[in-house]
């Protein structure tokens, strides 16, 4: 049995993660101190030795393309192994940006078909989990699936979320919709497919090919429902989409505590430790009088003001007298001596100045312009600003990237935008 | 063109350092939390742009090999550029090692002059410093220097019978130079860091090879050249530490921490191989909710649930709850179970010390210290992958040999100054 071949959904811009999406797209966000959020789904890849990689890149890929690099952090280099980054592309038949998750694999079947795959192994590269996809693959096979689709089970709140499928006794899918207001079932979609190669090819073909659609969940799935083989494959473990800020802030807060089944000391991730240089960095330093509790330290670090419920990327400085709870502070961050950050999401190069307070947590005026991100409270702050000393911030606030002194005029009130012109 | 060609002596394993250079050659003890003692001259070198470099390696090479690999965290893999280790080799004539470090350069003289270098540059590979030698071969270009050495000024009374001493005029020349004297004449030190202008290097080396002894560098064909050919010394200010002695290796250790560490890991640009554990890169440390931890590095990895004071701790390094780590250096993975102390001790890769158990003490001069080996400066050394048994007393300035296990231990207390060598010996 040859190993199917990976096509790893990568474009998304992620919009609901507001301005940590400004300059990369979701799947690059930096994530758990030294990970970016598609290390994950690479690591699940390269721990289940599947040896070629599509990754389907869209929205603003730079970040991601220095990232993957040749793929050698995650083993993809060698002989008979590759990952390729897949932009939209320009062709005779075919020319358009990618419309959909089923069109970005529909435009490369010039990638594919050379591979001569068996079977195609199509996931997302904005999930936080650990899973060993062989068991997935294995299941497929044994039940001669057409199509193996990874589910969980999920609150009856949430079905609103997810793609709802309906199964007989032995795991067949009999019915799926996409994100219904109410469903009498539990188990949702992970947007994990497993598809033999000629049904994956008449799928789109009748669904892309004819302009019926282009997604998968919406399109192609319901298209085959009845005709096809589909099956369920079962997974139980810690899985997050990390869809908006406060869902990244939680998922982040979990890799501080192994007891939320997030256990990244034991899942063997890997990531590309050139990529910024985060290799080249010095042991994290704390200081004489640091106080520091429930927290992750990257290299580079220098703290010596107090931390608790914290995640620091590499080279995050918390001078004398400041004091961090409940945030995540991307590379570069400096908290100014005597400043008080809580709860907060910090991107990167941020300078927030001596004495400053940034008092988030409290979810009472919500601002306008990020709803959709469900700030719950936090204050956002974008890549590069520059918050002066002093300062005042309330909750809910979205500060633009690229920001600096002179975009601020006194307190800035709960659930307002600084842009960077102000 | 003018070419400087490095050579990096990385080849001996250094007795004084007692169980860390039973597995590996002194350039290779790790260092810092996650680098070792060979970044400090690499890293130099590659702040040099000095791009072709030989390493020289004898004693128990696999960590060194492994470690410089193809010089990729020190820009040395690409076109023109290059790093190589050179261990000793068997020859038609029949086999030896290196005899010195003279012998060592002679031996390897054929890949020396395939990369025809103006210059070399022949530097230990076990010192801790940060260096930048383009001034030094400007300097030497500029005398026209047949050889020039790196000095420091030492305080006076200090180094005596340790160093090579440099007598030195105000032109920089070298005018008289002793080897460990007893008594020297001046404070300058060698550095054993030297600059050859390479035709006489060769002319010198094969010299010594005809008429030489003890075949060293320093005492026969540095002190040779200062008689006869043009000899410079060139002044270096900054921090240096060639961790001779367990001591110094502490102290330097320690000298990463405090307010305004005196070795600047950031602004030397010191750069390591990053270690992997198993597949996976290793995590951002964590800290546990009622742990405390002040005054040290951590690595990458490293989980602690109890109390951390003025140590290093490598990546993979595990802290239980209840257990207290003080003034210690933790080589990577090591684990201190609930209960135990360690204080002023160095522990290699892998040791486990038990529940309860006591490792090292205060200072000597500290209420309760004392210390009988005065070279240790009364710290405790536990060998590679070694374990201390629960509830076990390990007093101050005690060696453990490697992968000394739990049914070795002869008792339950081993006294200061203690030596517990393989099969539970007791020294």
């Amino acid at each position: 049995m040859k190993k199917p071949l990976v096509m790893l959904l990568a474009g998304g811009g992620g919009t609901r993660l507001g301005v940590l999406v400004q300059e990369r797209s979701k799947p690059s966000v930096p994530f758990g101190g030294c990970y970016r959020i598609i290390d994950l789904a690479l690591s699940n890849i390269m721990h289940a030795r599947l040896d070629w990689v599509g990754v389907l890149a869209q929205y603003k890929p730079l970040s991601l393309m220095t990232h993957i690099g040749t793929g050698a952090p995650w083993n993809f280099v060698g002989r008979s192994r590759g990952v390729s980054i897949l932009p939209p592309r320009k062709g005779w038949a075919a020319s358009d940006w990618y419309k959909g998750t089923a069109d970005a694999v529909w435009q490369s079947m010039d990638f594919m078909q050379p591979l001569e795959p068996e079977r195609v192994l199509i996931l997302s590269g904005d999930h936080v989990y650990n899973m060993d996809y062989r068991k997935m693959i294995s299941d497929h096979v044994d039940k001669k699936a057409d199509v193996t689709i990874a589910v969980m089970e999920v609150d009856e709140r949430d079905t609103s979320r997810f793609g709802m499928i309906w199964t007989d006794p032995d795991g067949l899918i009999t019915r799926f919709e996409e994100k219904p207001d109410k469903a009498d079932t539990r188990l949702a979609s992970m947007g994990i497919y497993i598809f033999e190669w000629q049904c994956l090819v008449d799928a789109l073909g009748e669904t892309v090919g004819t302009g019926k659609g282009n997604d998968f969940g919406q399109h192609v799935i319901p298209r085959l429902l009845g005709e096809r083989r589909l099956m369920t494959h079962r997974f139980d473990g810690y899985w997050r989409d990390v869809g908006t800020i406060s869902s990244y802030f939680d998922t982040n807060m979990d890799v501080i505590d192994p007891a939320s089944g997030l256990c990244i000391d034991d899942w063997e991730v890997c990531t590309n430790m050139q990529h910024n240089h985060p290799a080249d960095r010095p042991p994290a330093r704390l200081g004489a009088g640091a106080r520091v509790k429930e927290a992750r330290l990257s290299a580079g670090c220098r703290v010596d003001g107090s931390l608790q419920r914290v995640v620091l990327s590499p080279d995050v400085t918390v001078a004398e007298g400041a004091s961090v709870t409940d945030a995540v502070l991307m590379d570069g961050v400096h908290v100014g001596p005597g400043a008080v950050v809580k709860g907060a999401v910090v991107d990167k190069g941020v300078v927030i100045g001596a004495g400053t307070v940034i008092d988030g947590g409290r979810d009472e005026v919500q601002n306008a312009k990020y709803a959709k991100c469900d700030l719950r409270g936090l204050v956002l702050i974008g890549k590069r600003a520059r918050l002066p000393g002093g300062l005042r911030v309330g909750s809910n606030v979205v500060i633009e990237a690229g920001a600096d002194e002179s975009s601020f005029s006194g307190e800035v009130e709960d659930g307002s935008t600084i842009g960077a012109g102000f | 063109m003018h070419k400087v060609l490095a050579m990096v002596l990385a080849g001996g394993r250094v007795e004084e350092l007692s169980a860390l250079t039973l597995p590996r050659t002194k350039a290779a003890v790790p260092f810092g939390g996650q680098y070792r003692l060979i970044d400090f001259a690499m890293s130099s070198l590659a702040r040099s742009e000095i791009e072709r470099v030989g390493v020289i390696s004898l004693y128990r090479p696999s960590s060194l090999i492994d470690h410089v690999g193809g010089g990729e965290p020190w820009d040395l893999a690409g076109r023109g550029r290059g790093v190589k280790i050179l261990p000793p080799f068997q020859m038609e004539e029949g086999t030896r090692w290196y005899a010195g470090t003279a012998d060592a350069v002679y031996q390897n003289l054929a890949y020396v002059e395939r990369h025809e270098p103006t210059e070399v540059l022949i530097v230990s590979g076990d010192h801790v410093y940060g260096m930048d030698f383009r001034p030094v071969v400007k300097q030497h270009r500029e005398t026209n220097a047949d050889l020039t050495m790196v000095v420091k000024a030492l305080p006076a009374g200090s180094g005596h019978g340790q160093f090579g001493f440099a007598e030195v005029d105000k032109e920089r020349r070298v005018t008289g130079y002793e080897e460990k004297p007893a008594h020297p004449r001046t404070n300058l030190a060698s550095l054993t860091m030297y600059l050859f202008d390479s035709a006489k290097l060769f002319e010198r080396l094969e010299e010594n090879c005809l008429t030489g002894s003890s075949r060293q560098l320093y005492d026969e064909v540095i002190p040779e050249m200062v008689g006869k050919d043009r000899v410079f010394a060139f002044p270096y200010e900054g921090y240096w530490n060639y961790t001779r002695s367990i001591g110094s290796y502490m102290q330097a250790n320690l000298d990463l921490l405090g307010e305004n560490p005196s070795i600047d890991l950031v602004g030397w640009n010191v750069r390591s191989r990053c270690p992997h554990r198993g597949l996976g890169d290793l995590p951002p440390a964590r800290l546990a909710g009622e742990c405390s931890c002040t005054s040290s590095l951590l690595g990458r990895g490293v989980l602690i649930d109890g109390t951390v004071s003025g140590s290093i701790l490598s990546p993979g390094v595990r802290i239980e709850a209840g257990a207290q780590v003080v003034d210690s250096v933790l080589f990577n993975d090591c684990l201190i179970r609930y209960g135990a102390r360690v204080e002023r001790a160095i522990l290699d890769k892998g040791v486990c010390i038990g529940r309860e158990a006591r490792v090292g003490g205060p200072r000597k001069d500290e209420p309760g210290g004392e210390c009988k080996a005065p070279a240790s400066d009364g710290v405790t050394v536990i060998g590679k992958g070694a374990r201390v048994p629960a509830g076990t007393v390990v007093e101050t300035a005690c060696v453990i040999y490697p992968r000394i296990v739990e049914t070795d231990w002869p008792g339950s207390h081993l006294a200061s100054g203690a030596r517990l060598g393989r099969g539970g010996q007791v020294e």
